[in-house]
């Protein structure tokens, strides 16, 4: 038995991959599982070094989602700059307290202030996955 | 990779942690179990565990042995014994060390194998609930 006959598979149209990059687990936790209720399919890194090894890998990622304030060498504006470059088609969502960060708004096709509403966060996720569908 | 079956013989909103600092490891795994129904939380660190049991109910835990930081994946299960000892544990290393280093540690020694083998972790996730199910 395969895994769409294993459970019920949400509505292919919207099992678009999101790669949720953020260092806080609580955070990253309460964001994956909303974005897994609605339907998408998510990919957790921790930090940029994993989001990394994510992109430099063969796994489909649709979406991007990373905060910019992160520990180690690469920080979320260098990754959203790693993955244009890496990912040409890709979307980027950055979140950020700095509502004055250009970087932030240049390097992305969402950008989002913290606090953020997490309902609001998936509604543009999903406008954006539909803006990239043929 | 596939699937084979769902979660039969456990509740599908079961929750496994999987604890692996290598992340397309770890996401391979937790893709697999989601698959099958489970509910999965992903940590790199024990560190970053321990944080999602203090908010989460988890009912098994799939940890790497070597784990970066102060807490290794022994470390990680001698505290999930003392402090949560109703959650099953699983651990894991490449390669696979001795039973005896897990024998009081691992629910059902040996450790398995990094990287794992998806059906076995799923056969030694349902087997354990069974068990437990039955006392």
């Amino acid at each position: 038995m395969n895994p769409a006959e294993a459970c019920d598979e949400p509505d292919p149209g919207r099992r678009a991959t999101v790669l949720v990059t953020e260092d806080h687990a609580l955070i990253r936790m309460e964001m994956c599982e909303y974005l897994r209720d609605a339907g998408f399919r998510v990919l957790e890194a921790a930090d940029a070094e994993e989001a990394l090894q994510v992109l430099r890998s063969s796994l489909e990622v649709a979406v991007l989602i990373t905060d910019v304030r992160m520990p180690g060498e690469c920080d979320g504006l260098g990754l959203a700059a790693i993955a244009r470059e890496r990912r040409p088609g890709i979307k980027v969502v950055i979140v950020s307290g700095d509502a004055a960060d250009a970087d932030a708004r240049r390097l992305s096709d969402l950008f989002l202030r913290k606090p953020y509403n997490i309902g609001v966060l998936v509604e543009q996720v999903r406008a954006l996955q539909g803006d990239s569908a043929p | 990779m596939t699937a084979e079956g769902g979660a039969a013989g456990s509740g599908p909103t079961d929750t496994v942690l999987v604890v692996d600092s290598d992340v397309l490891v770890r996401m391979e795994i937790a893709s697999y179990l989601r698959d099958c129904a489970y509910k999965v939380l992903e940590a790199p660190r024990a560190e970053e565990a321990l944080v999602l049991l203090s908010r989460s109910k988890v009912d098994a835990v799939l940890a790497d042995v070597d784990l970066p930081g102060s807490m290794n994946g022994f470390a990680l299960a001698r505290w999930l014994r003392e402090h949560r000892p109703g959650v099953s544990v699983f651990l894991a290393s490449t390669p696979p060390m001795a039973a005896d280093l897990a024998a009081d540690l691992c629910e059902e020694g040996p450790l398995l194998a990094r990287p794992y083998d998806p059906q076995l972790v799923l056969e030694r996730i349902r087997k354990l609930k069974a068990e437990v199910e039955r006392r």
